[in-house]
């Protein structure tokens, strides 16, 4: 078999060819497209349901783009080059050309060819279809792809593009449970929410107008309690002082009658408690519940607390602070010693620095540090 | 619109998937014995030109394997008929199967270093790959294709084509090799940012010959195959 002579011909119908080649090279393309959407649907979804790490994706989306070369790569398939041939050839010119032996024949079968040649430059190709796969693929490609995203939707709740490893499980549970997210910072939950939701919330009140109202009503009612207290206060006091003026009266009655009983201040006090008995906490009182500050009503509220409990509870603390939550000062000591730390905690420097009674104990160190350096007092 | 045949598409991928990795294990296989003779402390290059040597030429094995079994029951031309691709349809199976074989080695490196240095290797090593199983194919071509003449004289008139194709490949795969671990060029890898440049310069080479070697392939293989048969 000869080559071609006719360098026209040879180009023309190589062109031809080259073209046929070129268009399969694109359906390979569009192939491996199709393929590697559906395995890469089917790879994720895989990765999805078993947990896999967030390495698989990457390592199939490399193995997908390798197997690039192996789709191109794939032979050209000879129906589609001999569909070209006989679209190019309708007479067979080429043929005769190629199959003819050297000679005077071959000689004019060339100038066919050429000028045959001549009209393919001028013809417009004929329009390539792809092959007859290539469309089922391309649906089946859709279908696995929008099967993954369903996946994704059920599993994830969200559409995805590659597969992502679900985030740690206290996040995810925090999610699910529908808040406990930390002061200040949004709840994804929340942030997510749909529209809808959003209008429910206003209907029933936000959270935040919920708590803003809560507050609200602690303050007026903090407040009634502050003014009920005030009042009772000064309604007792009102009564003490006529209960005083009372008692004084009627003291001064029974001296002038020559009675010794309950006379001067302790008898006023005495009578105090008698004067009017706590209704409805005397009970409680009685019980020992709280301190008994009896005579006035919501004495305990109002009356300021005990120097010395106080002094106790500052230092408590104190001693707490210091030694940690290791010991607690009134379960752990004895009474006297309790008594010697709250004496050294509270006493006077002074007095233990030897400082004169009118001193201040900077004048007097002042003093020292003179005598110290030699100076005269 | 051809007719589309599932079950001998089916067959052929299998065919070559298998073969790229049949290949990747006896490369395995190979280079762990030619490893077994430098002593430690041989020099790099020397041990990176003998596992060229080895890739290349079970490269082309698995070419000249797929291209006889494909090629020596091609049609002498007979009429319009015997169209047939011949040698070059069992050429372009050899190199999906090498594409597969590289494919296979990407994943292995990207198993032993997960990260996007991996993906570097589609850019520089797959090409390396592609163009050298090219080069051999086209060696390959006028023996398998029986273009080299009558029997008994066709082996050693297509000796000349088969050792430039392999020389080409050899070279292309050991100067890559050289260049990626810094021997070849090696102001060029050490300089700041020299290993990008090199990435990409290195790219844009393969690229090129790739996309020569592929015009060289569809002309000299793919079409003179289909269009002029055997001689």
């Amino acid at each position: 078999m000869s080559r071609p002579a006719g360098p026209a011909a040879e180009r023309a119908l190589g062109g031809r060819l080259l073209r046929s080649c070129r268009s399969a090279l694109l359906a390979r393309l569009a192939a491996w497209l199709c393929a590697s959407a559906i395995a890469w649907s089917a790879g994720n979804a895989a990765f999805l349901l078993a947990g896999a790490p967030e390495a698989a994706a990457m390592g199939l989306l490399i193995l997908l783009a390798s197997l690039l070369p192996a789709f191109l790569a794939w032979p050209i398939p000879e129906e589609s080059l001999r569909a070209a041939l006989r679209v190019s050839d309708r007479d067979t010119t080429f043929e005769a050309w190629l199959e003819a032996p050297p000679g005077p024949a071959r000689d004019l079968l060339e100038l066919r060819a050429a000028a045959r040649a001549a009209e393919l430059e001028l013809e417009t190709p004929p329009r390539l279809k792809p092959f007859a796969g290539l469309k089922p693929l391309a649906a089946s490609a859709l279908a696995a792809l929008a099967l993954f995203e369903l996946l994704a939707l059920v599993a994830v709740g969200r559409p995805l593009l590659s597969y992502a490893p679900p985030p740690a499980a206290g996040r995810g549970s925090r999610i699910e449970e529908g808040g406990f997210a930390r002061p200040g910072e949004a709840d994804p939950a929340s942030l997510s929410a749909p529209r809808e939701g959003m209008e429910e919330a206003k209907a029933e009140g936000s959270p935040e107008t919920q708590a803003a109202s809560r507050e609200a009503r602690e303050a007026a009612s903090e407040e009634e309690r502050a003014r009920a207290l005030y009042e009772s206060k000064e309604k007792a006091l009102e009564e003490d002082l006529a209960l005083g003026d009372a008692a004084q009266k009627s003291a001064e009655k029974r001296a002038g009658s020559g009675g010794s009983e309950g006379a001067g201040p302790e008898g006023q006090k005495a009578a105090a408690p008698m004067a009017k008995p706590a209704e409805g906490r005397g009970t409680e009182r009685a019980r020992g519940d709280r301190p008994a500050q009896a005579g006035f009503e919501a004495a305990d509220e109002s009356l300021a607390p005990s120097p010395l409990l106080d002094y106790r509870a500052r230092f408590a603390r104190v001693y707490a602070e210091r030694t940690r939550d290791a010991v607690e000062a009134s379960g752990e000591l004895s009474l006297g010693r309790l008594r010697d730390y709250e004496r050294r905690y509270f006493e006077s420097f002074a007095l233990s620095a030897g400082i004169a009674p009118r001193e201040e104990a900077y004048a007097a160190l002042l003093k020292r540090r003179w005598r110290e350096l030699g100076g005269k007092p | 619109m051809r007719p589309f045949r599932p079950r001998q598409a089916v067959l052929e991928a299998g065919l070559a998937a298998v073969s790229g990795f049949l290949l990747y294990l006896a490369m395995l296989v190979l280079e762990g014995l030619g490893d077994l003779l430098f002593a430690p402390g041989s020099p790099e290059a020397a041990r990176r030109a003998l596992f060229a040597l080895i890739e290349e030429g079970a490269k082309l094995g698995l070419l000249l394997a797929f291209g006889l079994r494909f090629g020596a029951g091609g049609p002498r031309r007979r009429g319009a008929d015997a169209l047939r691709l011949g040698a070059a349809r069992g050429l372009s199976l050899g190199i999906a199967a090498v594409a597969v074989f590289a494919a296979i080695e990407n994943l292995a490196y990207f198993a032993a270093s997960p990260g996007w240095g991996a993906a570097g290797r589609l850019l520089w090593s797959e090409p390396v790959h592609l163009v050298s199983a090219l080069a051999l194919s086209l060696g390959l071509f006028p023996l398998v294709s029986g273009r080299g003449g009558p029997a008994g004289r066709s082996a050693a008139r297509a000796a000349p084509a088969i050792a430039g194709g392999f020389a080409l490949a050899y070279a292309w795969h050991l100067a890559a090799n050289l260049a990626a671990s810094g021997l070849l060029l090696p102001r060029a890898a050490e300089a700041p940012g020299g290993a990008a440049r090199l990435l990409a310069a290195g790219s844009i080479l393969n690229a090129a010959a790739l996309w020569a070697l592929v015009r060289l392939y569809l002309h000299k293989a793919v079409i003179g195959g289909f269009l002029y048969g055997k001689e």
